[in-house]
């Protein structure tokens, strides 16, 4: 199915410890990972910051294969880096291939980059596999909040990045649906150059925004109707507490920061 | 033109967190010029069983035959099944896209590479055969009422021509009159020979159209028979959450009343001539 194989912003249900940390907690931590990643220099930092990831997957029972396939999508993105790294650095030639010269620092800077974006994609996918959609977006505007003085719409924010991912698997299993409905009609997806393909898509894409515009109408009027506008003196059902455990978190994890610095 | 599933298992996402048995070991035979009803609660694996029919799912075991034929993933035998088996989906109207009613009626056919006699021929029986009206082919899809689009969508599948015609839930959200006149279309083109299978919750449109019906539950087949011989059954099938037709259920109360008319009535038309012969009979007892 084709919503399985789209696993950005996934949702990987569970009762770990990881899972039940605070939201505001994975924010701030992945924010910080994310910066102190590229502040290490030398593997021996990545090889830290590596194993504090390693930590967090298996803190939050995460299996292997989910990670890896997180990583499929942006495999050509990584190939391509290492590949443009290991032949435009310039130092000394080691292999040369006609006009083109792969160096020794380009390795070095190519090895560098690739764990970089390995560590990077992982850490942050992990952030929506172990977060409620629901729990992500309150813990983004608990953190956007006192942005709002300066004209930052915290709470709209969230709220649209809320809908957006509540329906990413909605319209994924409609595009499948008008797909298969074409499909039974004759239309044909997948052979075809650059343009008969583009044209092909135009009978799913029509239905598709049809019905994404009249959900958006519908979704506007049910809000509406239950007297939803916007974030101005709108009170709380689930109120977010950091507890002992969110404590410990930071602390292990500003701990394992610390190192992959000094080493 | 008759199709045949053997020990069908269907496995949705195997090797996730997401995977669900969807369909375990049904088998079901479907013969040339049938109106096959599937009924079963919702999640029992109806839409998932029909879209083998014609290729849009592949069994994760078990094997599915159209005319003796296997189906398999070779591409140009697969836009052949399609041709032949027409698949109406839930909501059809929710595929309609080009700018008038005739051009999306001719889709199909034009992905066939017909020439343009024929691609017109076929858009005017098939807007026919649904009964649309001929000045509606020239207005745009999305002006018309829910009950001409359900239509025109299932037009547009129609005018392949297949000799199979796959129907999930045609009658849903329509007003009884779009219902009835549609239940009426579907009854003609079965009786022109054209081989039917139909998913739905409505035991009405089940007992006016079909006649057999496959009832599944979690996935499994838990009846197969005559539209008679399921409806019969109403304990086991209330045990599904499911019904039998009204009037059924007016007979059933008529007879624990102790009124003397067949159990077996399933539509409006049948019951009327039940209650005539029982008036008829006691006019005679009385005389």
């Amino acid at each position: 199915m084709l919503r399985n194989s789209v696993t950005i912003g996934q949702y990987l249900p569970g009762e770990s410890l990881v899972h039940r940390l605070d939201p505001r907690t994975k924010i701030v931590a992945v924010l910080a990972y994310v910066i102190i990643l590229f502040m290490v220099r030398g593997f021996s930092g990545y090889a830290v910051m590596g194993a504090v990831t390693a930590m967090m997957a298996l803190a939050g029972k995460i299996p292997l294969k989910m990670l890896v396939r997180g990583l499929r999508p942006v495999l050509f993105i990584i190939v391509l880096t290492v590949t443009l790294n290991a032949v435009m650095t310039p130092g000394e030639v080691i292999y040369s291939l006609g006009p083109l010269g792969i160096t020794r620092e380009g390795i070095f800077q190519a090895a560098i980059m690739a764990c970089r974006l390995l560590l990077l994609i992982v850490t942050t996918s992990m952030l929506t596999l172990t977060t409620a959609p629901i729990d992500l977006t309150d813990g983004l505007e608990y953190l956007m909040g006192p942005f709002r003085r300066v004209g930052v719409p915290a709470h709209e924010l969230a709220m649209m990045m809320t809908i957006a991912l509540r329906f990413i698997p909605t319209l994924l299993d409609e595009a499948e649906r008008i797909m298969k409905a074409q499909m039974a009609r004759g239309a044909d997806f997948q052979s075809g150059g650059f343009v008969k393909r583009a044209k092909s898509m135009v009978p799913l894409l029509v239905p598709l925004f049809v019905s994404a515009f009249r959900r958006a109408d519908d979704l506007a009027l049910a809000m509406e109707a239950r007297c939803y506008r916007g974030g101005e003196g709108r009170s709380r059902f689930k109120i977010l507490r950091m507890g002992t455990r969110d404590v410990a978190a930071g602390a292990l994890l500003a701990a394992g920061f610390a190192v992959a610095l000094v080493v | 033109m008759s199709i045949a599933l053997e020990n069908v298992t269907y496995v949705y996402a195997p090797g996730t967190p997401w995977e669900h048995r969807a369909l375990s070991d049904v088998s079901i035979g479907v013969e040339d010029g049938d109106f096959l009803g599937i009924v079963g609660p919702t999640g029992s694996g109806k839409s998932t069983l029909v879209q083998h029919m014609n290729g849009l799912l592949f069994p994760s075991e078990g094997r599915v035959l159209v005319d003796g034929v296997e189906v398999g993933k070779d591409r140009k035998a697969l836009r052949d099944l399609r041709r032949k088996v027409g698949m109406v989906f839930q909501y059809p109207e929710h595929q309609l896209f080009e700018e008038t009613v005739w051009a999306d009626i001719a889709f199909g056919p034009k992905n066939l590479e017909l020439d343009d006699d024929d691609i017109a021929d076929r858009v005017a029986w098939a807007a026919g055969a649904v009964g649309l009206d001929e000045e509606i082919l020239e207005r745009s899809p999305f002006e018309l009422s829910g009950g001409q689009m359900r239509r025109v969508a299932i037009a547009g599948v129609l005018a392949m021509k297949g000799d199979v015609l796959i129907l999930d839930e045609p009658t849903s959200g329509l007003d009884p009159r779009g219902r009835a006149s549609l239940v009426g279309r579907l009854r003609e083109l079965n009786r022109a020979g054209m081989t039917m299978i139909m998913v739905s919750h409505s035991m009405e449109d089940m007992a006016q159209l079909v006649n057999r019906i496959v009832v599944l539950s979690e996935g499994a087949v838990a009846m197969d028979g005559s539209k008679r011989d399921v409806f019969s059954r109403l304990e086991d099938l209330s045990s599904l959450s499911l019904d039998v037709p009204r009037v059924t259920h007016v007979m059933l109360a008529m007879r624990r009343a102790g009124l003397s008319v067949p159990l077996d009535v399933l539509t409006v038309d049948e019951g009327i001539d039940a209650l005539a012969q029982l008036l008829r009979g006691k006019d005679s007892a009385s005389q």
